[in-house]
């Protein structure tokens, strides 16, 4: 800072274009800043994000720790006198950040331009159909024809209980060969994104003279398991097991994919199937972890769609992106759940068309968590690791949200 | 014809027992009356009755009502042809004092007294009805004049409309839209003045003189003669009343370099881009290219004490209006509006808010620091942001919301009046007027502002002030028609008459008064001009000759009360005051104070006068030379924010002062002995404080040594 | 009153409607002055002083009434209210209904029933600052300078105290209502303002916190007259305040209250300073503002202020008010956003700068006179028959309703074809 501001109308209108279109209605009372819970006494938001953004400071903005020190809950909306949304301003400022920074920026725009998500889940629909196509004819039969002609496996070695199994329409190599360097990839433009963001923070946002560092990555991340902040806001509760419900159904579905690769081929452990008493350890209790984060994905992912449909008129408004991510996440969900029971179902009732449904909706279920990861460094899932790193950008010069 | 006083005594309200009313009856048969009766409720029906059968009966001509104070009851204390003295023997003496002392018997005398004594000079005022001409004149064809035309002439008027230039519509008429004035509240709206302009001129009771001014205006209220053009094209009618409603001019840009003005063309004033915004072409004046971003100053001369230290008022709202007019006809644009506070007051607010979110527009508190072109723009370097940061905008043009300049500073009346051509003005080149409670008066009766030549406001309000303007000036007509004086002292039927044979030419009350009201002929004798007259009584006050009487009020009325005072002699050790207070705001306040029982010393004899101002010299002299031992003055509050009805009267009483200590001087007394207040009419509580403290400040002086004399 | 005339009934007893019927009147027509209330006066009666002139109100009052005892061609109806509104312009029936006084016109005021009233009852022209028995005067400045008896806190008959001590008649406890028609050829609509219940504004604890008030509260306080003569207090103790923080757009330019500005709110926050000032030099006070909305030469009294050195103005809401409750002090959060620091002002005192809202509720007016979203009246004088002043037209200043009721008298004169 220190620079004069060079007032950029066309930033202003990005951003009501991304969800603070009642920006203009701000004048500057400051309501929003005294409301707000976590605000720092010091230069609070997000007052002063209102008039950066009015002015189209896009710099400043995108740089903005204080964007990430906001969780949203709409105080400063509700108690708005004109109606100007900080909290909304605030969200669209985030996803211009995320946008901004996120490597490549152009796939950043697109995947806040709602009008691009169905092109951009037609990729890994198309790439699942091209990869089961190609094992058509192999030596060992799989994708569409195993489709066609499920198999029915006795028990064996590889199958302790027997029945159908997705292994069989698709071997787990190939799901990795997709998803590890799918994987990479993400994580690379996750770290070049944050780089960045970071840069143009230090840049920006020096720490102040005087200031102490609060801390690093480890407060942060002692903050976020708790969520310490976030029940702070003033809309409680509720909103807090919502999101700490989706948050630990990811950590919990991660756990269990992260131990389960690491057994298969770390320590060549057979698949984690159910019913298999020898591998109660490396196989069972991942099962069940995997499991309950699924069902608490399921649980907050639906209470979290039905305060947003429930939510006051000066409530924080949902846009498409946010639909969309719960939407993904929902079905994400519900299809991991509904392949693993239908394949029981179909194994335990000998059913070839029931697997078949199995492996329709295992198929969806590769296709949407392809979705989730591969946009994940430009659509709202990136705030986890924006946030992330702005909140430790933050303590490194000294902020952090206000203590009650 | 002879007077005839009845006396009437009221046993109410604590009198009886405060004082023993036989002797105040003695006191009254010794100063003489034709009658006397008491009742124990002279307000009630039964006291009405009896004072209405005494009059009947006994054929009194005065009537003195010994009771409370003369602001209640005043409608029932009221006999047709009677003149009604009230003595207050209330509020100011039985609610004031002591009950059953000396001192508290001894005013209630003396009150007693002085009320009969009034009755033998005063009569009722005969009313001199004129019938006056019934045009108006209105000075200034702007939305104010064309407004107060209509109204007038809506009214029932006729009247002649005298615009300098040669079209109706005064500034407005530059306007491309006005800013909305009733909801909804959304967006610029049609210019009003073409409708209006039309009224006007479909009017057949509006004549519309153009392209003229006025050259002279000579006479009075309900007979004005009023001379418009000049040389062969001249012409002169007579009008009634006039509405004064020349507006305002923009300040001039070109004093403000501080905001760049001279630096480059592409800074203009907001009457320049409104003039753009007319002609739908936004370019730039140095290079005609088009403006696609433009920032607005706000303030621009307003506000600073180097410039117009006034709000010219209709500023922020203009600006927000005038960013649309480019907004809406590009989409591209940027308008940026840098003010101090944005002032849109009440249900404007709701424009403020709708022109907010218009695209393109950006709107901070700032503080331009420079304005200078660099690299063909013009940039606007600002501080003291909203975020305390500093600003730079590079624009294409930048407008100077520049305030508004009342046309007071040139000729607009030439009135042929002894003090001067034009309207005094109070502050800023407003014309003077007590603005709160007389908004549309001016210092000169019968002369009514309206719109920004009296204050900087905008189309909505100089309609307002037009109707109001007009409203004042039939009230005038009306007035004159039964010969009763105009505001504050609305429908008093007394007038000043001057004994002009004993005239010396003085000029004093010509110059004292502050209504401009008396002309002198070519040797000096002073022209009554009773319709141009406030009845306030200071040339009374003014006149050394005592030539200046009411029917009512006069130098030997007040004169011959003081006289009736009883002042003991030097031996009794009894000190007798004299205190002239306003009655209309230090009267109410003693009214007060007896309502609160607040006590205070009774030495002193109140007289309640027209206006401090009215305070004739010579009641001081002749009050201390009858061995009165000190003056009390209680009057309005003056200065700039001066309270005073009738403008200057308190102050000028106080002026005056310095000539009665001369009297002081003649007689060998303390000054100390005369002291002037000023009382706002709720600081009750302090009256005790300063009649006592001016009681024991004279006391301590010793007894006046011209008692018995 | 002449039969001949033009009448106008004009519906408040304010500084609006009294310069109404007063304008009016002294321009030829008979007009009924009708109040809803036991005296004229309305909520300029209760200012402490004026703004920008810093002069009395009162004396404003007095001349008006002064006009009026001189003026026969106006009638005063208090305790009045318009009841039903018939017919068309040039002829309305305006029916009006009149609640028991239960004080005569015999009634001196001398005062001597209130020694033996019983009964204390919160004194609402002092916004229950101070408490009056059932019988009282409504304020110094009365008119009708009559007392009146509050029906719902009387005892009545069973105790009849004051019955006993009036020594003129004046008392009537089984008075009853009555209603009469009065023909009009114009109505002028002058109903005024209610302040804004700040009860509703709940973060910023009024009617929670003792020490916070209205600024029609600190209005009376610093009245001369007032129920603390003319000093601000501390309402929890009596204590003079040390510090004293003016609330500023306390539910008004607030979409959840009330979206409009409420006009008069700076000035009279800036006049209570300089007041305050006098009375309390010592004080230091702080005025959070969001815009200072003084027009015209008003300016003047912005700039007094500022340059007093122990009065800030810092720009930036106040949103949140907390209390101590063992010692009633108060906190007054707020973001000074000249410099962008949020921080807690203590203070002894919390002066709610609230809004205006229109007496409209209720109110019968004449077919085709409307009102708009917030319940202003939208004047027409052309079409209905209707003219309307002062602050039921929108939120003003005094100085702009004494300029608007007497330019609605001539459009008043017009309507009625004067």
């Amino acid at each position: 800072m220190g620079d004069a501001i060079r007032p950029d109308a066309s930033f202003a209108r990005e951003v009501m274009a991304l969800g603070g279109e009642d920006l203009q209605k701000c004048y500057q009372c400051a309501t929003c800043a005294v409301v707000c819970p976590l605000a720092p006494d010091d230069r609070p938001y997000p007052r002063k994000e209102m008039v950066w953004a009015q002015w189209g400071a896009r710099d400043r903005l995108l740089a903005d720790p204080d964007l990430w020190l906001c969780y949203q809950c709409s105080d400063c909306s509700v108690q708005c006198p004109r109606g100007a949304r900080p909290g909304d301003v605030m969200a669209a400022l985030r996803k211009a950040a995320i946008a901004a920074w996120s490597v490549p920026s152009a796939l950043g725009r697109l995947a806040q331009n709602p009008s691009w998500f169905l092109i951009l889940l037609a990729v890994p629909a198309f790439l699942f159909a091209f990869l089961l196509g190609l094992g058509r004819g192999a030596e060992h039969p799989w994708g569409w024809a195993e489709f066609a002609q499920p198999t029915f496996e006795e028990p064996g070695p590889g199958n302790v209980v027997g029945g159908f199994i997705f292994h069989n329409f698709i071997p787990h190599k190939v799901i990795y060969s997709v998803f590890v360097p799918l994987t990479v990839l993400v994580l690379a433009s996750f770290a070049a994104g944050v780089t960045r963001m970071w840069a143009a923070m230090s840049r920006t946002f020096p720490a102040r003279e005087g200031a102490t560092p609060r801390g690093g990555l480890w407060e942060v991340l002692k903050d976020v398991l708790v969520h310490r902040h976030f029940d702070r806001c003033g809309e409680g509760a509720f909103r807090t097991w919502t999101h700490l419900g989706i948050f630990y159904g990811f950590a919990f579905l991660a756990v269990t994919t992260a131990a389960t690769i690491v057994l298969m081929y770390g320590f060549a452990a057979p698949p984690p199937l159910p019913f298999s008493p020898s591998h109660v350890v490396d196989g069972l209790l991942w099962k069940v972890i995997g499991n309950i984060g699924a069902l608490i994905l399921v649980i907050g992912t639906i209470w979290a769609i039905r305060r947003r449909m429930h939510a006051a008129p000066a409530d924080q408004r949902s846009h498409f992106g946010d639909w969309a991510f719960l939407a993904v996440i929902l079905i994400i969900a519900v299809t991991g759940l509904g392949s693993q029971v239908l394949r029981l179902w179909a194994t335990s009732a000998h059913s070839a068309p029931l697997a078949q449904v199995a492996y329709a909706t295992y198929y969806t279920h590769l296709v949407f968590v392809f979705y989730l990861i591969a946009y994940a460094p430009f659509c709202k899932l990136a705030h986890m690791v924006y946030r992330t790193a702005a909140l430790t950008y933050a303590r490194r010069i000294g902020r952090e949200p206000k203590t009650a | 014809m002879e007077h005839k006083v009845a006396v009437y005594l009221c046993s109410g309200c604590g009198i009886g027992e405060a004082l023993d009313l036989d002797k105040v009856e003695a006191a009254a048969k010794e100063a003489g009356c034709a009658a006397i009766a008491r009742h124990d409720a002279l307000c009630s029906d039964e006291g009405i009755a009896l004072i209405g059968q005494g009059i009947r009966e006994q054929g009194a001509t005065h009537v003195v009502v010994c009771a409370c104070s003369q602001r209640v009851f005043a409608d029932r204390f009221a006999w047709p042809g009677v003149f009604t003295e009230r003595v207050n023997l209330r509020e100011h003496v039985a609610w004031a004092h002591a009950p059953r002392e000396d001192g508290t018997q001894e005013k209630a005398e003396d009150y007693v007294r002085m009320g009969i004594a009034k009755c033998g000079k005063a009569e009722l005022p005969e009313p001199v009805p004129e019938t006056p001409s019934r045009t108006v004149l209105v000075v200034g064809g702007g939305v104010a004049g064309m407004r107060a035309a209509l109204y007038a002439a809506d009214a029932g008027h006729d009247v002649v409309l005298v615009e300098k230039e040669q079209a109706l519509g005064g500034f407005a008429a530059r306007l491309h839209k006005t800013y909305p004035h009733q909801a909804p509240w959304d967006a610029p709206c049609e210019n009003p003045v073409p409708v209006l302009v039309a009224r006007v001129q479909a009017h057949r009771r509006i004549r519309v003189i153009l392209g003229r001014t006025v050259a002279r205006i000579s006479g009075a209220p309900g007979k004005f003669e009023v001379t418009v053009g000049a040389n062969g094209s001249a012409e002169t009618f007579s009008a009634g009343a006039i509405v004064v409603a020349t507006g305002f001019r923009p300040y001039d840009v070109s004093k403000l370099t501080h905001l760049g003005a001279g630096s480059t063309p592409d800074v203009i004033g907001a009457d320049r881009f409104e003039d753009m915004a007319r002609e739908r072409a936004f370019r730039r004046p140095s290079d005609g290219r088009p403006v696609r971003k433009v920032v607005f100053i706000q303030c621009a001369g307003s506000r600073d004490p180097n410039h117009l230290p006034y709000c010219s008022t209709t500023c922020c709202l203009n600006s927000l209006k005038q960013a649309r007019y480019l907004l809406d006809a590009d989409a591209g644009a940027e308008a940026v509006i840098l003010y101090k506070d944005m002032r849109t007051p009440a249900l404007y607010e709701r424009y403020y808010e709708a022109a907010q979110s218009t695209p393109g527009l950006m709107l901070t508190r700032a503080e331009v620091t420079s304005v200078q072109p660099v690299n063909g723009s013009v940039r606007v370097t600002a501080k003291d942001t909203l975020l305390g940061e500093d600003l730079v905008v590079d624009a294409d043009l930048v407008v100077l919301a520049q305030g508004k300049v009342p046309n007071t500073d040139q000729a607009i009346l030439n009135l042929t009046y002894r003090k001067g051509k034009e309207l005094p003005d109070l502050k800023y080149g407003f014309p003077d007027s007590n603005f709160i409670c007389f908004p549309y008066e001016t210092a000169r009766t019968g002369i009514y502002a309206a719109g920004c030549v009296r204050a900087p406001e905008d189309i909505a309000q100089a309609k307002t002030d037009a109707a109001g303007a007009a409203l004042k000036a039939v009230q005038c007509l009306h007035a004159i028609g039964r010969g009763a004086a105009v505001h504050p002292r609305a429908g008093d039927l007394s007038f000043p008459e001057f004994f002009l044979q004993r005239c010396t030419q003085c000029k004093r009350c010509t110059e004292e008064c502050p209504f401009g009201t008396l002309d002198e002929d070519e040797k000096g004798t002073p022209q009554a001009n009773p319709t141009r007259c406030r009845r306030c009584g200071v040339c009374m006050g003014a006149c050394p000759e005592r030539i200046v009487s009411f029917k009512d009020y006069s130098v030997p009325i007040i004169g011959d009360m003081v006289k009736s005072i009883h002042v003991p002699d030097e031996f009794e050790e009894k000190p007798r005051y004299i205190g002239f207070i306003c009655e209309n705001d230090a009267y109410p306040a003693l009214d007060l104070a007896g309502m609160k029982r607040t006590r205070y010393s009774p030495l002193v004899r109140f007289i309640p006068v027209r206006c401090l101002g009215s305070v004739n010299r010579v009641w001081i002299a002749d009050a201390l030379s009858r061995g009165i031992d000190g003056i009390l003055l209680i009057g309005c509050k003056f200065g700039d924010d001066y309270q005073c009805h009738f403008l200057q009267g308190s102050e000028l009483c106080n002026k005056r002062m310095e000539n009665v200590q001369e009297d002081l001087n003649r007689l060998s007394l303390e000054r100390e002995r005369i002291r002037l207040v000023q009382l706002a009419i709720n600081e009750y509580d302090r009256l005790p404080e300063i009649v006592n403290d001016f009681v024991e400040t004279v006391n301590a002086l010793g007894m006046n040594p011209y008692k018995g004399f | 009153m002449d039969p001949g005339r033009k009448t106008l009934v004009v519906i408040g007893g304010g500084m609006s409607g009294m310069t109404v019927a007063l304008e009016a009147a002294e321009a030829g027509m008979a007009v009924h002055l009708v109040e809803a209330g036991p005296s004229l006066g309305g909520r300029v009666a209760a200012l402490a002083r004026y703004f920008p002139k810093m002069c009395p109100p009162t004396c404003g009052i007095e001349i008006n009434y002064r006009r009026l005892r001189r003026n026969p061609d106006v009638v005063v109806h208090t305790l009045t209210r318009v009841t039903a509104v018939a017919g068309t312009p040039g002829a309305f029936e305006v029916t009006l209904r009149t609640e028991p006084r239960r004080v005569n016109g015999r009634c001196t005021a001398c005062g001597e029933c209130v020694a033996v009233c019983p009964v204390e009852r919160p004194d609402d022209f002092n916004h229950g600052l101070a408490k009056t028995r059932a019988i009282y005067l409504p304020h110094a400045m009365s008119y009708p300078m009559t007392y009146v008896i509050d029906g719902t806190s009387c005892k009545g008959a069973e105790c009849g105290e004051c019955v006993k001590t009036c020594r003129y008649g004046a008392i009537d406890l089984g008075e009853a209502a009555t209603t009469r028609t009065v023909h009009a050829h114009a109505i002028a609509v002058a109903t005024g303002w209610t302040p804004y219940d700040a009860t509703r504004l709940t973060n910023l604890g009024f009617g929670r916190f003792q020490n916070v008030v209205t600024n029609v509260m600190m209005e009376r306080m610093l009245a001369e007259d007032g129920p603390t003569g003319g000093k601000p207090v501390c309402p929890s103790d009596g204590r003079t305040p040390a510090r004293i923080a003016f609330v500023q757009c306390a539910g008004s330019r607030d979409r959840n209250h009330l979206p409009y500005c409420s006009a008069v709110c700076c000035g009279a926050s800036l006049k209570e300073a300089i007041i305050v000032r006098e009375a309390a030099p010592d004080c230091e006070m702080a005025i959070f503002y969001i815009d200072r909305r003084v027009m015209g030469r008003n300016e003047e009294v912005l700039a007094k202020v500022e340059a007093d050195p122990k009065t800030r103005l810092v720009r930036g809401k106040v949103a949140q008010v907390s209390e101590d409750p063992a010692t009633h002090a108060l906190r007054v959060t707020a973001e000074d956003t000249a410099t962008g620091t949020r921080s807690e002002w203590e203070a002894d005192l919390v002066v709610l700068a609230t809004g205006m809202v229109p007496n409209t509720e209720g109110l019968p007016l004449p077919s085709g006179c409307a009102l708009d979203e917030f319940g202003f009246v939208v004047p027409d004088g052309e079409t209905t028959g209707t003219v309307a002043a002062g602050c039921v037209v929108r939120p003003a200043v005094m100085t702009q309703c004494m300029q608007e009721a007497t330019g609605a008298a001539i459009q008043a004169l017009i309507t009625a074809g004067a």
